[in-house]
């Protein structure tokens, strides 16, 4: 019997089309993680968003209640601490309220929210977590501080962030450690600070 | 009888198209690239810009004795040149000036050239319940995003 030999054959056919999917597939990730990097270098920690962040942090540190008999930072610290403490924080961070709607969860309010406001709408703030400074994100340890709902942007921001220490023994470890805030913008951009004491 | 040892048509057009779809694809990436690079080179010059400038006003700012402003006047209100005057309860004073035909912004005695093409905004220097708060947005017309100034004094 004899076989028509003009077109291709199948196994040419889907070895030709193999050979080109994984040369494209190849060329996307490579330049995408390209495309990738050049956008995160102009989104996290850009001076401006570093000074916004620390705008924030001397605001936070020095919120008291009208008879100056409370401090907001103090009892920020003592929530976090006494939530993780008791388990009954799932996450280990707490929130910052970016607006005058009360406190409520693991979400609180500071004492001059009006003026917060303000600050925070100037710079255009959309979320504020505290937490510790020594904390590895990169490790199971980052599920403690992920939130329902959070998006894939800002898990990679968390993960990129280096903890305080890089002794074994300190990290993770939530006795003495210092803290951080972590921000993220409206437009998309993000930035961190360790608050030294 | 013909000999077979030759491409058939169809075989030469499949391939042939083959070769297009893959250069076609490697145009686009370098099209890519290239523009990656081009708005690399001018962004890295925002930034830079941007930080210093940032620098200069945000760390002049959160000196002790800017701590309290008072004022903010407007003395130069040309159609492309405009400076603010703001003072402070110390008596200090300090001049922020922007040029959106020479694209320059300036800060007391320093003044700072912008990339060509890059636009200044809609500039505001407010006081706000004892809050001071300077925004000068940048943006370059290829590019996305803000790389414009913020800075504030806050009071609490």
């Amino acid at each position: 019997m004899k076989f028509n030999k003009k077109g291709f054959m199948l196994v040419e056919t889907l070895v030709v089309t193999t050979l080109v999917s994984t040369i494209l597939v190849t060329l996307y990730v490579q330049f995408s993680n390209i495309i990738n990097n050049f956008n995160r270098t102009f989104k996290y920690n850009s001076s401006d968003n570093l000074y916004a962040v620390y705008n924030i942090e001397n605001f936070i540190r020095n919120d008291k209640n009208t008879d100056n008999t409370e401090q907001f930072y103090i009892n920020l610290q003592k929530e976090l601490d006494t939530a993780i403490a008791n388990k009954t924080n799932p996450y280990h961070y707490v929130e910052i309220n970016t607006s005058c709607t009360g406190s409520s969860g693991n979400v609180y309010q500071v004492f001059q929210c009006t003026n917060f406001s303000k600050i925070v709408n100037f710079y255009e703030i959309e979320r504020i977590l505290f937490t510790y400074s020594n904390v590895n994100f990169q490790d199971v340890d980052y599920q403690k501080l992920k939130s329902p709902g959070e998006d894939s942007n800002f898990e990679k921001f968390i993960k990129s962030i280096h903890p305080s220490t890089t002794n074994t023994d300190d990290l993770n470890n939530v006795e003495n450690a210092t803290y951080r805030l972590i921000v993220k913008f409206k437009d998309g951009e993000y930035a961190t600070l360790n608050i030294i004491e | 009888m013909k000999k077979k040892n030759g491409f058939t048509i169809v075989e030469v057009i499949v391939a042939f198209a083959l070769t297009m779809i893959v250069v076609l694809f490697l145009f686009q990436i370098i099209i890519m690239l290239k523009n990656v690079y081009n708005n690399n080179v001018v962004a890295s010059d925002l930034v830079v810009k941007q930080s210093n400038i940032s620098y200069m006003i945000n760390s002049d700012l959160l000196r002790g004795q800017l701590n309290f402003p008072t004022s903010v006047s407007q003395n130069v209100n040309t159609t492309n040149y405009k400076c603010y005057t703001i003072s402070f309860a110390t008596g200090f004073t300090r001049e922020l000036c922007y040029d959106t035909s020479e694209n320059t912004i300036s800060y007391n005695d320093y003044e700072f050239k912008l990339v060509d093409k890059s636009v200044i905004g809609s500039v505001s220097v407010n006081l706000d319940g004892g809050n001071l708060f300077i925004n000068i947005p940048i943006t370059y017309p290829d590019l996305d995003g803000n790389y414009g100034i913020k800075a504030a004094v806050t009071k609490n």
